[in-house]
């Protein structure tokens, strides 16, 4: 029946968008495990600070007899993170996949067809719930020392809780691109939705939990049930909310299982809706949305236009173009590189006026005792844990995706073009490094000399790992991509990226730690390190310049 | 003038796409590369310009320069039009040709007069200023052509550039072949379509298996069916295709 139909429909969407992790089934099993394994490890690191988190909350309140709070707000964060989730997944798996097209002209009804791409999110969302959700409730059952039932309605809850956001964020999206035509500007409403729904989560943070610094146990606890009178509120517009929490928390299972009822009743209806809106309005929308871009005609104005530059300038600026214009690819590589500094800072500034002036005052005291050398390195690495976040020479031979080949046959050597590559990564960290000095400036106001090692060090250590990193990019590029996201999200070399940026933090740490120990004059451990970095960086350029026939090989 | 000496390739192990194959096409020469889908076209072409590695052995020259041991002064020489014209589709179509303008070192007159000379003649000079995603296929396929026509290469590479266009621009296409030859210059393109090659070239080489069965004039291909049934059966496929 139609059953049949939409759960082979949903395979082919998954397989699609997990295409990823299944390619390049040449380059061994092995290997390929391998790094399986780096995710897995990745994920129950993720889910471990995550456990560790819950517990904590669970603990200060369990201290003043609150401990179902947390649920409250386990379950608001969670469906929160369900929405922005939501948001994104929804106008790409619906609207911006390739895929649609080619479904589009099946002989499918639009609710099938809708169906099985709601399927599709909803996958992806139990794997986050599986890294997120999991661990804190499992945690909050042991420390209450709930029963069998708890346990029980927890996973039920867990399955049924993330459908009614994706429905609404889904219902939602549908009338917007059904109305507003809006898929003219496909590029601009993804970036606009994009930033919003980042500036939104922040503004949470800091609704939520203002300035955590220095607070007791009992003060946390006091912040969290402030927080929770917001989930009174929410709840009254969330249905699914508190049927959920009471059912977890239900004493008998007859309770239990009427308030999991109401849950699974509100979520069929919303099916029910979501569906009936779907079939009206999704074609309409769906039609020729991904090919975007706005047809105005303009004239070409003037000469300027024509104006000849160098090479170098031309192919950096043609792929800043590239990385700006597309929404994901500025939202997933260009973005962090501004906001996470800015959040930064932005954390440290909260701390700073608030309560904890005084604790300020005391950290500027302490630098002032504390041997320079330790603050350069300490802002170092600083800057260095910033650039893990920046995926732009990770992925710079990918996001071209089919227009690879280009780089192949322009008569511009390999190793010129390596460079040009990576250049736009280097500019992000430089960006990014500034604004990092910015934030120190204002808050520790510290010598301004020490920004000079500081600063040749941390762009040393940007342009190594840029080269390391485009280098992971040369040896498993990922050509075949249906949707940006492939390239930005659901690639195995971004761990490159983050592997990196820890071996540079460890370096920074490395050589501090020689220094103290053999007692090194500071100037000389700088000097060493520098020098250690220029003459890596000198063998690697040699690297590449030699290899670059045989580095450029996967391109084509 | 390309010279292809015993070039082989295979993906994967054990198969090849392309069998040792020998090619020459001369200046002032319009050569068309046929054959069935899968039959090597492409990775051919992809060889020639250096996208793709040939398996050890053999070599491939052009203007005299080797793309293997000169690949810089061999890619100067010549311009390719790849089977995807889907390239950078966030840039706008003016942004594209000067980028292209900039690596081939077009000064800026020279430069204005060629894009407004051809993309008016391809019909796309109103659309420069639109990002490339909102282009037809053809268009994009024009704008492409018109890349690679910026500094007049002496080589033309082009993989099935007729696909996609309409009736007029495919006219177009095919009469700047004919000037580009009548300069002493070559073109070697790829097709399906038999007619084309039999109005267009001035000789043809079909590709099946990765191995040429056939290089010669059209006249000459009558001829040699005549005496090779095989080869008269994958004609017939060729022309059985629709335009
Ligand atoms: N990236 C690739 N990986 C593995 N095999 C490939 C790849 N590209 C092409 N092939 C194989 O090489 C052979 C020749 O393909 P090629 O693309 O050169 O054919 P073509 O003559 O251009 O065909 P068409 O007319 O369809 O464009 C085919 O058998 C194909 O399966
Ligand atoms: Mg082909």
């Amino acid at each position: 029946m139609k059953i049949n139909k939409i759960f082979s429909l949903t395979k082919v969407f998954l397989k699609n968008s997990f295409k990823s992790i299944g390619r390049n089934n040449a380059d061994g099993e092995k290997k390929r495990i391998g790094l399986i394994l780096l995710y897995i490890f990745s994920f129950a690191y993720l889910a471990a600070i995550m456990g560790f988190m819950s517990y904590g909350m669970i603990q200060s309140l369990a201290l003043i007899g609150q401990e179902q709070v947390f649920l409250n707000l386990f379950f608001l964060g969670l469906g929160l993170l369900f929405v922005f989730q939501s948001v994104f997944s929804c106008i790409n798996v619906f609207y911006f996949s390739k895929d649609v097209e080619m479904v589009l002209p099946l002989p499918l009804k639009p609710y099938e067809i809708i169906l099985s791409k709601l399927n599709t999110i909803l996958v992806t969302e139990y794997i986050t719930e599986i890294i997120f959700g999991f661990l804190p409730l499992m945690i909050y059952g042991i420390v209450t020392s709930a029963g069998f039932l708890y346990y029980i309605m927890s996973i039920i809850a867990l399955i049924v809780f993330p459908i009614l956001p994706l429905l609404l964020v889904s219902v939602i999206i549908m009338i917007i691109m059904s109305f507003a035509k809006i898929t003219k500007y496909k590029d601009k409403f993804q970036m606009i939705v994009g930033t919003i729904s980042i500036l939104l989560i922040i503004a949470i943070q800091f609704l939520a939990f203002g300035n955590t610094e220095e607070l007791t146990e009992a003060q946390i606890a006091e912040k969290l049930i402030q927080t929770n009178g917001m989930v009174d509120l929410i709840g009254d517009y969330v249905i699914t909310l508190k049927p959920i929490i009471q059912a977890i928390t239900a004493e008998n299972i007859v309770i239990a299982i009427i308030e999991i009822g109401k849950v699974i009743l509100f979520t069929i209806i919303g099916y029910a809706i979501t569906l009936l809106i779907g079939q009206k309005i999704y074609l309409k929308g769906a039609i020729g949305s991904s090919a975007g871009g706005s047809t105005k005609k303009k004239k070409i104005d003037g000469q300027k236009i024509y104006c000849k530059h160098i090479v170098a300038v031309s192919y950096v600026k043609k792929e800043f173009k590239i990385l700006t214009r597309n929404p994901v690819f500025f939202m997933q590589c260009v973005l962090p590189a501004i906001l996470m500094p800015v959040l930064f800072l932005a954390i440290a500034l909260a701390g700073g006026n608030g309560a904890s002036n005084e604790a300020m005052l005391s950290v500027k005291e302490i630098i002032k005792g504390v041997n320079p050398v330790i603050i350069i390195f300490i802002i170092t690495g600083i800057t260095q844990f910033l650039g893990m976040m920046i995926y732009v020479a990770t992925t710079a031979i990918s996001r071209d995706g089919q227009s690879a080949e280009f780089i192949k046959y322009i008569p511009v050597s390999f190793h010129k073009q390596f460079i040009y590559k990576i250049i736009p990564n280097i500019i992000l960290n430089i960006i990014s490094m500034l604004i990092v000095f910015i934030l120190v400036g204002i808050i520790l106001q510290i010598n301004v000399y020490l920004y000079i090692p500081i600063f040749i060090i941390g762009f040393l250590f940007a342009v190594i790992r840029s080269y390391l990193e485009l280098l992971v990019d040369l040896r498993k590029p990922k050509l075949q991509w249906d949707t940006e996201y492939a390239v930005v999200k659901q690639n195995m070399n971004l761990i490159w990226t983050m592997i990196y940026g820890m071996l540079a933090i460890g370096l920074i740490i490395a050589t501090a730690v020689i220094g103290e120990v053999f007692k090194i004059d500071a100037r000389i451990t700088i000097s060493g390190l520098i020098l250690a970095l220029c003459i890596a960086f000198y063998f690697l350029d040699y690297y590449v310049e030699k290899k670059q026939e045989i580095l450029f090989e996967k391109i084509y | 003038m390309i010279k292809i000496e015993n070039i082989s390739k295979s993906y994967v192990k054990g198969k090849k796409s392309v069998d040792n194959l020998s090619l020459e096409i001369k200046d002032g020469e319009i050569f068309g590369f046929l054959g069935p889908n899968g039959a090597g076209k492409s990775t051919t072409l992809k060889m020639i310009t250096g996208i793709l590695n040939p398996d050890s052995g053999g070599n491939i020259w052009v203007d005299g320069k080797s793309i293997l041991t000169e690949p810089l002064e061999a890619k100067k020489r010549f311009g390719f039009v790849p089977d995807n014209p889907d390239m950078f589709l966030k840039l706008r179509g003016i942004e594209y040709l000067n980028f292209l303008a900039d690596i081939y070192e077009l000064s800026s007159a020279d430069r204005k007069n060629r894009i407004e000379e051809l993309t008016k003649k391809f019909e796309i000079y109103d659309v420069l200023q639109n990002q490339m995603q909102s282009y037809s296929h053809g268009m994009r396929q024009k704008i492409v052509i018109c890349g690679v026509l910026l500094n007049n290469p002496q080589n033309w590479l082009l993989d099935e550039p007729m696909t996609g266009l309409d009736p007029k621009s495919s006219f177009d296409l095919k009469e700047m072949m004919r000037v580009h030859a009548k300069e002493g210059k070559s073109v070697l393109f790829s097709t399906h379509v038999l007619e084309v090659a039999e109005k267009l070239c001035d000789r043809i080489g079909i590709i099946n298996k990765g191995k040429l069965i056939f290089v010669g004039s059209y006249t000459e291909m009558k001829e040699k069916f005549k005496e090779n049934a095989s080869l008269e059966e994958l004609f017939l496929e060729l022309t059985d295709e629709d335009k």
